[in-house]
């Protein structure tokens, strides 16, 4: 257990522990505060926090996808690459403190809305706690296949995480209902078409095992590029 | 006028391949800009909704860009250690930061002009002469928004520390994006809090409101200026000396 957390806190030791608290407590929650106010006119309405509970949808995988496509960053203070490379169950442990420390305040936010401002609450943070641990599963080992060769690649991926999210139900698009919405996370659960959304969840599940696979085979380049 | 024509292009083009570096412009330009418009076209009930929903969608695709080129008009000559020849231009230092920044506005503006043109688009009524004004005073706010985070950011040890708190400021408060009322009292002291609501005004309340943005956005950069070039020098010399320190 000791030796998983080790590099999680090396990492926050390297950046300092003012840097990270700053990081976690204030520019995450202020960032998605963005997303949600950015489209949101409040010109008429106060603060609504059934619109908020309802965009769990979007906000939970995004936080887990962000911080689980970022804990690479530990690669550059630890150069731990070499000895989980091939070695998934080991990267993923050493990746979770770093994504759990990360969601679980975000998480914990949403899931209490969910439960307090929602119809059916219990059933959506069913599927809020699976989505929180398939996306943060699917950013670890999406970055452990494409995201080793070059900084910027991460990089872009990070900032694409919100836009590609944003595609689907979320605080973006709401008023109708897409054709593709299907394919995003949470497109059933405003109807209560829960078979919809347990048919993704196995889909989700086949290509996280597809990359875990994957990621077990050599990669082309072994060494991390910076710039 | 063609040596005026020679270094728009130049300074353009340097901006240009800046810019396709970062991953904020990028993703800004493309799928960013893409969503908030479809946004814009799914979410806004009227012309008004539609304006404001676009004025706050153009700037927050626009002032992400703005603040790593900003950052990085000044950070990136330390970096590279081209700082001087920057400094031994024949040209003022500040003058060339502040062309860096509209050669950045001028790359990076059809960000925000898609968003009108979806809101024109839903609602053909907001096709007027205020919607022209609108476009140059947030060219005018942005450029010089640029201006002013070089200033205030290469004054700071690590600027890209001080890049996300910009952002709240410039988006949260500028944009009066809050149910405060006194977010809504000091958004009135940037230029952004008058473009929201300037597609509904005419003749003389139309061009106050225009002229407010503008001198807002001008009187702030002349405010940075006096207030913050002398120490941003110094700033940044005395990083370059820091820099060549560890190098040797």
């Amino acid at each position: 257990m000791k030796r998983f957390c080790l590099p999680y806190l090396d990492y926050v030791r390297s950046v300092g522990v003012g840097t990270y608290l700053t990081q976690v407590l204030v520019h995450e929650p202020l960032s998605a505060l963005i997303l949600f106010l950015v489209m949101n006119p409040l010109f008429s309405n106060a603060w609504d926090w059934q619109v908020l509970a309802s965009s769990h949808v979007y906000f939970v995988p995004y936080f887990a996808l962000l911080s689980a496509m970022s804990s690479l960053e530990s690669e550059h203070f630890l150069g731990v690459s070499e000895e989980i490379h091939q070695r998934p169950l080991a990267l993923w442990l050493t990746r979770l403190p770093f994504v759990f420390s990360q969601t679980v305040l975000p998480v914990a936010f949403f899931a209490t809305l969910v439960v307090l401002y929602l119809p059916s609450g219990w059933m959506q943070l069913g599927f809020l706690l699976f989505y929180w641990a398939i996306f943060a599963s699917l950013g670890i080992f999406f970055i452990a296949n494409w995201g080793f060769r070059k900084e910027k690649s991460v990089n872009n991926s990070v900032n694409l995480v919100p836009w590609f999210l944003a595609l689907g139900p979320g605080p973006f698009l709401e008023a109708r209902h897409y054709p593709w919405f299907a394919v995003f996370p949470g497109s059933g659960l405003k109807s209560g078409n829960y078979e919809i959304e347990i048919a993704k969840g196995i889909l989700l599940v086949i290509v996280l095992a597809w990359l875990i696979i994957r990621s077990k085979t050599p990669r082309p380049m072994r060494i991390f590029r910076l710039g | 006028m063609s040596a005026l024509w020679q270094s728009v292009k130049i300074f353009v083009r340097l901006q240009w391949i800046d810019r396709v570096n970062t991953s904020a412009f990028l993703i800004g330009l493309s799928i960013q800009t893409a969503v908030l418009c479809l946004s814009i076209f799914d979410k806004s009930q009227n012309s008004g909704e539609a304006f404001a929903l676009a004025v706050r969608a153009s700037l927050l695709n626009i002032i992400g860009i703005t603040l790593f080129a900003a950052m990085s008009s000044l950070a990136n000559d330390i970096r590279f250690g081209t700082f001087s020849y920057l400094l031994l231009s024949r040209e003022h230092i500040f003058w060339i930061v502040f062309k860096r920044c509209l050669a950045n506005t001028v790359v990076s503006f059809s960000s925000v002009v898609f968003p009108f043109a979806v809101a024109v688009v839903k609602f053909p009524e907001l096709a007027s002469v205020n919607l022209v004004l609108a476009l140059l005073a947030i060219f005018v706010a942005v450029s010089c928004a640029g201006f002013q985070i070089a200033l205030v950011l290469n004054t700071l040890d690590h600027p890209i520390r001080g890049v996300p708190w910009m952002r709240y400021f410039y988006l949260l408060v500028g944009l009066n994006m809050l149910p405060f009322a006194w977010i809504e009292w000091s958004s009135k002291f940037l230029p952004f809090y008058w473009i929201l609501d300037l597609h509904a005004l005419e003749g003389g309340s139309l061009f106050a409101q225009f002229a407010a943005s503008v001198g807002l956005s001008l009187g702030w950069t002349l405010v940075a200026w006096v207030l913050l070039a002398h120490k941003t020098l110094r700033s940044v010399e005395s990083l370059q000396n820091k820099s060549k320190l560890k190098v040797a």
